[in-house]
């Protein structure tokens, strides 16, 4: 079932290599005939497909990596997404995760300079971790290098009526922009702290063992509106 | 490759080997390029630090580079894991304020002029040595602050009870801790809660009485907000004559009418009794009765509520009968209840009976000793738990608990010291409003104040100032234009927070180290650094033999470990390492003691679950405090409460926080606000100027209306040098505790036609 773009583009992307394979099979009973035909299928079968392939496969593989699945691959990730998604745990993305803050893509939601629009700094970012993962030239704790852009909680919070409600957030609006002063200060610990996501640390091994997932989030999506009008009741009273 | 030949050939293998030798030597350099240009922003080293603010004692991580403190972030290995507040977050912009004090000046001829440390000291030491001769040790005094590091602290109270023999030593603690500092001791026989932070991460009510955490403990309200928002079920009541953003986002708000919340603790008393909702077992085991004076029974205890029933006192408190029998079942009945209160509770003529009586509903509920449910008295200052209550420093105390008054206790303390016998005086000194009472009566006539600012913070400031005048005065600043600088005849210039080195003790028992990482301007010193050289001075160099705070601290702590606040395991390295222990922790594989009187408390026998090993017969006491009203009663001429607080940007009296350039933004100047009815019968508008006047003084001001002020209080903020709100504030004091009743006072509005200038 097509849910969402991604889904379109995995079965426009096979149906195209179907195609392609298709193609190039042509040009191999044709070798060494280069007719117009010949050409037009050798600018598609060689050129043009494999391109348009390349360019959806890149675009289904920034899709998919927006998935907690995905982000979870790297055993090093199991600390974050599993205490993601714990519903007793306190942290800041548990709390966006258990409240369905965010409905889907729980991870890129506030880590969106990764995507496939994402600035030039994050993809190296994030092809630096993968040669230190592929390499096993890591070591747990984990660390954010530099530090978290504020425009991540910005594009959900910034003009929403709960931020608008605390005055104080007015006078700070530059910094926030320049990260001078972060959100994280106020609103808190996003993550396990590094010293339990320490191999050796009592809370380590709970950290990355298997649990059963909730398959999604606690409150249906159907419900996130409600749950967002009931949030803004709270929230006109000057949050 | 030929057609007919399948197999790689040495000229096809080296093509290939090649080409992936390229591709490899692509991946690793586009590897290495990113590690070169991906920076780590603008913070070249990290360190650990302590809030310099409020009593949260908030960890914070100091980012450096080039030397500056460029970037301040919450620190998630400690206690708050990670949240700070708006101030805090603006601490690397502390440590660049300009015009900072940075050479001793000493005033001549009505102006301060730049002398050397030698030639300040000298005078200062002159002074004092005179004044001692002439006059006898009580007439020089010490006011102090909970602010000071744990060292400097316990080095004064040293010097001038040990030293110098006088006990005049009080400071702004006795302004915002006092009441709870004698209500637990009377309680439970020691000082300082029985909880912890971390009991906010368990708790299913929250009773918060006389306290705007949103504002005041900004990172404990995020942390129960946490809470509720990941336990929705939990329920959260606020009691508090202003409706403040705490209220606003409570279950609960009960809008008492100033001064009369006692009735509301004891009418709760009350109906858990009718009710039952008293845990017995609890009670046989470790509770007893008192009414001041004796014993008493149970019984006793209920006969004595009975005059607090719900019907009988809802109309005095403003609220409805229902609202009364609701919040106390909701207190007694959840299955783990916290309050917390801070000086609106305190600061009020009867703040030891009220810190008394929070203390019962938590003992004969049960709700203590476990986690989530516990009395937390959230502290003022970032060292005033630590530093002063802790180390004794007020004018009735010794530290680590002991008592001027119980000779015992001063006999003790001459051994640890190593004084003669009789070297502590045995009566206690002035405190806080009687000392600048005594300035006023030339009786103290050289004092010394460090890392406080009473011409802005005391109550009755019309009283106050003119005292200042009289006396002379050294005082340690770090700015030579805050309203205590003006005082002076001697300004010492002082280091701040990270330009020097000590000890933070906060709520809930942590100890925290504060490292030094940036050097002081000019020549600045640190308060340690002039308590040893004035002791030095003064012919004190043996009783004042360390040089150096980790010195200090090592005496300190092995000192410690001759009573029940016991935190010898609290190394110097120790406290370097890790975020902060809390006492008792007396030995150093010692984890610390999160909840105190329980099975994790190294002084609670093995085998016990509970033990309040403070009290002689091991048993917490019951008071039956009776609900008596304040001397401030509204009337005709007077016929408002005027109460006054911090604001969520600013703290204290706004020494550090209002230069600040987005702290000040935020907060904007201090103004008084009321309720738009009471303003519309006083015939006044939103921006009218307005002259408040009380029997102790008057002062005009901005007047903002709001609907979220309750009618019949009008609420003040004290940050704002140009609005000297203590002007009219009443120095009432609570009688044991001696802490002034800053939140209220009945006060007259009217129109004014221009501002005065202070």
């Amino acid at each position: 079932m097509i849910e969402e773009t991604k889904d379109l583009v995995k079965i426009l992307t096979t149906v195209l290599v179907i195609i392609d394979f298709a193609l190039i099979i042509y040009l191999i009973r044709k070798r060494g005939i280069l007719d117009s035909k010949v050409k037009k299928v050798i600018l598609f079968g060689v050129i043009i497909i494999p391109f348009g392939v390349a360019f959806l496969a890149n675009y289904h593989v920034f899709e998919t990596s927006k998935t907690i699945g995905s982000c979870q691959n790297c055993h090093v990730m199991k600390p974050f997404t599993n205490d993601m998604q714990n519903p007793a745990s306190m942290t800041l993305a548990a709390r966006h995760y258990k409240n369905n803050w965010i409905a889907k893509d729980q991870c890129y939601a506030c880590h969106a300079d990764y995507g496939f629009n994402g600035t030039l700094k994050a993809k190296t970012d994030g092809y630096r971790h993968l040669m230190r993962y592929i390499t096993r030239t890591y070591h747990e704790p984990i660390r954010y290098r530099g530090g978290f852009n504020n425009q991540n909680c910005l594009n959900c919070h910034e003009n929403a009526s709960g931020y608008l409600a605390v005055e104080m957030h007015e006078p700070l609006r530059e910094d926030f922009k320049s990260n001078e002063t972060s959100c994280l200060n106020c609103h808190g610990r996003a993550h396990p702290k590094p010293s339990s996501r320490t191999p050796g640390h009592e809370d380590y091994q709970k950290l990355i063992s298997e649990f059963e997932l909730l398959k999604e989030p606690k409150n249906r999506v159907e419900e996130v509106a409600d749950f967002l009008l009931t949030l803004n009741d709270d929230e006109n009273e000057e949050f | 490759m030929k057609e007919d030949d399948k197999r790689l050939n040495r000229r096809d293998f080296v093509k290939f080997a090649g080409g992936g030798v390229a591709v490899g030597a692509m991946a690793l350099s586009g590897w290495g390029i990113t590690e070169l240009i991906v920076d780590e922003g603008p913070v070249a080293s990290w360190h650990k630090s302590v809030c310099r603010y409020c009593g949260t004692g908030c960890g914070v991580m100091v980012g450096k580079r080039d030397g500056d403190v460029v970037r301040i972030r919450g620190d998630v290995e400690a206690h708050n894991k990670g949240v700070i507040c708006i101030k805090g977050s603006k601490l690397a912009e502390l440590t660049k304020l300009p015009n900072r004090l940075s050479q001793p000046k000493i005033k001549k001829n009505g102006r301060f002029v730049e002398v050397s440390w030698e030639e300040a000291m000298q005078l200062m030491t002159g002074k004092f040595q005179s004044s001692i001769e002439e006059n006898g040790p009580d007439s020089v005094a010490f006011y102090g602050s909970g602010q000071l590091y744990i060292e400097e602290s316990y080095t004064a109270n040293k010097l001038f009870k040990a030293g110098f023999g006088t006990n005049n030593v009080d400071g702004n603690p006795r302004l915002c801790m006092a009441s709870a500092a004698v209500g637990y001791t009377q309680t439970f026989g020691k000082d300082e809660p029985p909880g912890a932070y971390e009991d906010i991460d368990h708790a299913d009510c929250f009773f918060l009485i006389g306290s705007n955490t949103y504002e005041c403990h900004p990172p404990l309200w995020e942390r129960i907000m946490i809470r509720k928002k990941v336990h929705p079920e939990t329920k959260i009541i606020v009691v508090d004559p202003r409706r403040t953003m705490t209220a606003r986002h409570a279950d609960i708000h009960l809008p008492v009418i100033p001064g009369t919340d006692m009735l509301l603790l004891n009418a709760m008393a009350y109906e858990f009794v009718r009710n039952g909702w008293i845990d017995k077992d609890f009670i046989r085991k470790h509770v007893k009765f008192v009414d001041g004076k004796e014993t008493v029974a149970y019984e006793d205890f209920a006969r004595f509520l009975e005059d607090y029933a719900p019907k009988k006192v809802a109309d005095t408190l403003g609220i409805t009968k229902r609202q009364i029998e609701e919040v106390a079942y909701l207190f007694a009945n959840s299955k783990a209840t916290m309050s917390m209160w801070t000086m609106g509770i305190n600061q009020r003529s009867q703040g030891v009976f009220l810190n008394n009586t929070l203390n019962n509903l938590h003992l004969i509920t049960g709700h203590i000793c476990r986690p989530g449910a516990t009395p937390l008295s959230l502290t003022g200052q970032s060292n005033a738990c630590g530093g002063v209550r802790d180390t004794g420093s007020l004018s009735h105390i010794l530290p680590n608990g002991r008592l001027v008054a119980n000779e015992k206790h001063r006999r003790e303390m001459e051994e640890l010291w190593n004084v003669p016998e009789g070297s502590i005086a045995p009566n206690p000194g002035y405190d806080a409003v009687n000392l600048f009472k005594a300035m006023g009566d030339e009786k103290v006539k050289a004092a010394l104040i460090m890392c406080t600012n009473p011409a802005q913070s005391m109550p009755n400031l019309g009283e106050v100032r003119p005292a200042m005048e009289k006396c002379f005065l050294v005082v340690a600043e770090i700015f030579e234009n805050s309203e205590t600088a003006q005082y002076a005849d001697i300004l010492l210039p002082a280091a701040l927070w990270a330009e020097k080195e000590g000890v933070y003790g906060q709520s809930e028992r942590r100890y925290q180290l504060i490292e030094k990482m940036i050097d002081p301007p000019g020549e600045a010193r640190s308060d340690f650094d002039i308590l040893v050289d004035f002791a030095n001075r003064m012919g004190y160099g043996d009783l004042i033999a360390y040089k150096t705070p980790s010195e200090c601290w090592e005496e300190y702590r092995k000192i410690s470990a001759s009573s029940y606040y016991n935190f010898e395991g609290m190394t110097r390295e120790r406290l370097k390492e890790l975020r902060g222990l809390q006492w008792p922790c007396p030995t150093t594989d010692h984890p610390g003691t999160v909840r105190r009187f329980t099975s994790e408390d190294p002084f609670v026998p093995e085998g016990k679950d509970v033990e309040f090993y403070g009290k002689p017969d091991k048993r917490a006491v019951v008071f039956l405090r009776p609900y008596i009203p304040s001397n401030e009663q509204l009337s005709e001429e007077a016929p408002i409460y005027l109460t006054t607080g911090r604001v969520v940007e600013q703290w204290h009296t706004g020494t550090m926080t209002d230069k600040i350039p987005d702290l000040r933004e935020g907060s904007g100047r201090a103004h008084f606000i009321m309720n738009p009815v009471d303003a519309a019968m006083m015939d006044l508008e939103d921006g009218d100027l307005v002259e408040v006047t009380s029997q102790y003084g008057t002062i005009t001001g901005q007047l903002k209306l709001s609907e979220n002020e309750t009618r019949g209080t009008m609420f003040a903020s004290f940050y704002d040098s140009q609005f000297l709100v203590n002007l009219v504030v009443a120095d009432n004091y609570d009688p044991v505790s001696k802490e002034p009743e800053y939140k209220i006072t009945a006060v007259s509005v009217k129109k004014a036609t221009k501002l005065e200038k202070l």
